[in-house]
């Protein structure tokens, strides 16, 4: 295995010298790159680490390397996302990292700037790779998200949208018929279900990071954006974003909706103090935990601001490491392709509540498992109103500062209007300077 | 010639020695020199640049993370006020709290032993583990802390989830794990001090307080200047608490956000690491200016027995 490693790498050192290129490994074009001949092993950096995302990666890795000879992926989990991207970076610092590992997008921005990702192109072309039909069954969306300067530098993974979570024991004893699709039946909903001397509200506003997606969406739902064309300027501080942030304040000016930390959303929802969420999908195991049978848990649509639905799509791609060698490049896109196959993309979303990345698992999941498991359909159903954050690399400093920004405008310390204006000019600061 | 034999004896004797002495000190000194020195001077260098330390091409920009830090930075300056909030509530509070328990303590009572146990275990249970059990104390909706609020009718805060309240929270958790450290330190700094200065104390009819603040009190002060030194260099370095009550984001309105948070946050969550490296030179310099003083002003009161 190893000598099969060595004398591509050599070989690859041998062609890049005599070019006088740089230290990566070249990449065949797709004309020259036939199938994977000899084994090679992946390590695949990643952080499904609870609920059913850890068993259900393992169990498709697992067949994935019984399947055939080539190719052993090692996985190794880290607890969260902000841990992972800490490991690779100082193991990319360290110039040595993992072949493969989960990446948002803005992650993937910097590694790419950094110019340690592998283009993806020659492997999907490759006469093992993937055909234009297959490539087709993709989610459009989820391909165009995938890519960086026009190529594919990612490749979708484990994709997820937000969708309402909501509680049918507490509508009906509050009198409401049917999940609200606007945000202004959102609010007058929210009203209905507060009740402090039950000790019940109706919704929260939490200030973990991934609420400021929610505040994204809807800014685009109130015909607004959050930064211009080209990603250089921002723009979510006119009258969208405002109306989109005061639709909350309003709300927990009033009581309807409680400021909480971290994931205690979940708690508050499954304990059944709480009447409404709007959530990531895939946190659904982990909601489904939490309302432990109490009551039949429901989702709905997240609702429309009057341009109508946008939500945001999150969840990370995975990326491949240009420090690895051709074939195990090769490789680790074998395994993204296993792991994305109508099959396994089918049983990750069933186990998981991610969304399946190919149309053609999500039709056959309408027959037979949507029918059973409505709740998971809503997010998938949304596929034509994702929109996805901005791709630049300063992007995760920039929802930093706008989460602080929008928990202010929340407790009522400052007026949208002059808030996001300062953060405005924050953002186009990081936009310039990085 | 036989002189000189005799000096090279004398030499190799002397040298000798003195090289198996660097030689046993070795393994300590590679692992101090990789592990903390050499780490420590390379943050220094790192200060100086823009990097993230990924990219290839890191840019020499001399002082100008400095400048920025000093000069344009608000949420430094947040980071600086509120670690100085951290620091001069929480350590004062469980060193008085430690001081107390351990003169209650190191006096003979039924199920003494029972008591400093049950104290000093929150030090030495794993950080991340009894904080999740107190994130669910400061719950604002149903935690066991707002629940005993408002039995007694008391407002019940927002605590992790509000802005004034996370860092007020922060320091009842600091002080409910710090305290043990305290006791234990301070029930062995009791136990040096003889007995018969304290019954001398009482023969001359010293009432207790006044036994406390003329001999005991005294007789304290070195004890009394490692734990301040030791506490106040730990919690100037805060962090674990800080991310995990926070769940990663500083807290409400960057509340929560100490120096030691920032600077992680800076390094590993923004690819800021020339910035992060000249934050870490900057918390070094304050530790410094701090130290120094507490030498000036404090170490020459304290009565070494």
């Amino acid at each position: 295995m190893l000598r099969g490693r060595w004398t591509v790498s050599l070989a690859a050192v041998l062609v890049l010298t005599a070019c006088g290129g740089g230290v990566t490994t070249q990449q065949a074009t797709a004309s020259q790159l036939g199938p994977l001949r000899h084994h090679v092993t992946v390590t695949f950096w990643e952080a499904m680490a609870g609920g059913s995302q850890k068993p259900t990666l393992e169990q498709i890795t697992n067949a994935f390397n019984q399947s055939q000879p080539y190719v052993t992926v090692q996985l190794q989990v880290y607890p969260d996302y902000s841990t992972l991207l800490q490991k690779l970076e100082a193991a990319i610092a360290a110039g040595n990292p993992p072949d493969m590992a989960q990446c948002y997008e803005n992650w993937a921005s910097t590694f790419k700037q950094a110019g340690v990702l592998a283009n993806l192109t020659p492997y999907i072309d490759a006469k093992d790779g993937l055909s234009a039909s297959q490539l087709a069954d993709y989610w459009p969306t989820m391909l165009a998200d995938a890519k960086l300067g026009g190529k594919f530098y990612m490749f979708p993974f484990n994709k997820s949208d937000s969708v309402l979570f909501y509680n049918p024991v507490m509508f009906r004893s509050a009198g409401i018929s049917h999940p609200p699709t606007t945000w202004q039946e959102f609010e007058q909903d929210a009203q209905k279900l507060t009740d402090p001397a039950r000790d019940q509200w109706g919704t929260d506003f939490s200030l973990q990071l991934g609420y400021e997606n929610l505040w994204e969406g809807m800014v685009t739902e109130f015909g607004g954006s959050l930064l211009n064309q080209s990603q250089t300027k921002a723009t979510f501080q006119g009258s969208a974003g405002q109306q989109a942030i005061d639709v909350w304040a309003q709300m927990v000016k009033n009581g309807y909706a409680h400021t909480v930390e971290g994931y205690q959303d979940e708690d508050d929802y499954g304990s059944g103090h709480m009447g409404m969420m709007v959530s990531t999908i895939a946190g659904y195991s982990y909601d489904v935990a939490s309302v432990g049978g109490r009551f039949p848990l429901k989702t709905a649509p997240v609702p429309a601001g009057p341009k109508g639905l946008a939500v945001e799509m999150f969840g990370t791609n995975a990326c491949v490491f240009n420090k690895a060698s051709q074939d195990v490049q090769h490789g680790a896109f074998l395994y993204i392709k296993y792991f994305t196959n109508p099959q396994n993309t089918m049983l990750w979303s069933e186990k998981t509540g991610y969304m399946p990345v190919r149309q053609s698992a999500y039709r056959e999941m309408e027959k037979t498992f949507y029918p059973q498991n409505p709740n998971l359909k809503v997010a998938v159903a949304e596929m034509p109103h994702t929109m996805f954050a901005p791709s630049v690399p300063s992007w995760e400093e920039a929802q930093n500062d706008l989460l602080t920004t929008l928990y202010g405008i929340v407790q009522g310390k400052q007026p949208a209007g002059p808030a996001l204006q300062a953060a405005a000019q924050k953002v186009d600061t990081l936009l310039t300077t990085g | 010639m036989e002189e000189s034999e005799g000096f090279v004896r004398t030499l190799a004797r002397r040298r000798w020695p003195r090289l198996g002495g660097y030689a046993f000190l070795a393994p300590a000194l590679v692992l101090l020199v990789a592990f903390l020195l050499g780490p420590a001077v390379w943050v220094f260098g790192l200060s100086l640049f823009n990097w993230n330390l990924i990219s290839a091409s890191p840019v020499f920009i001399g002082l100008e993370n400095f400048r920025v830090l000093i000069t344009q930075d608000p949420l430094w300056w947040q980071a600086v006020r509120q670690t100085f909030y951290y620091t001069f509530v929480s350590v004062p509070a469980s060193m008085g709290l430690g001081l107390l328990l351990a003169v209650l303590l190191s006096r003979p009572l039924r199920g003494r032993s029972l008591l400093r146990g049950a104290i000093f275990v929150p030090y030495v249970t794993p950080l991340v583990a009894t904080i999740i059990v107190w994130q669910w104390i400061f719950n604002a909706d149903y935690g066991l802390l707002n629940s005993l609020l408002g039995a007694l009718h008391l407002p019940r805060p927002g605590w992790l989830a509000s802005s004034t309240w996370v860092m007020p929270a922060i320091i009842i958790y600091t002080v409910w794990q710090q305290t043990g450290l305290n006791l234990v330190v301070y029930l062995a700094g009791l136990t040096n001090i003889p007995a018969e200065l304290q019954e001398a104390a009482r023969v001359d009819g010293a009432g207790a307080w006044a036994t406390f603040r003329r001999v005991t009190w005294p007789l304290l002060g070195p004890t009394t200047y490692f734990l301040l030194l030791v506490n106040l260099i730990w919690s100037f370095k805060v962090f674990t608490p800080i991310y995990v009550f926070t769940t990663n984001s500083g807290g409400p309105g960057n509340a929560a956000v100490t120096i030691g948070y920032y600077l992680y946050e800076e390094a590993f969550r923004f690819f800021h690491a020339g910035y992060a490296a000249a934050i870490s030179v900057a918390l070094f310099l304050l530790i410094l200016l701090l130290t120094g003083l507490q030498m000036r002003f404090f170490a020459r009161r304290v009565f070494y027995a």
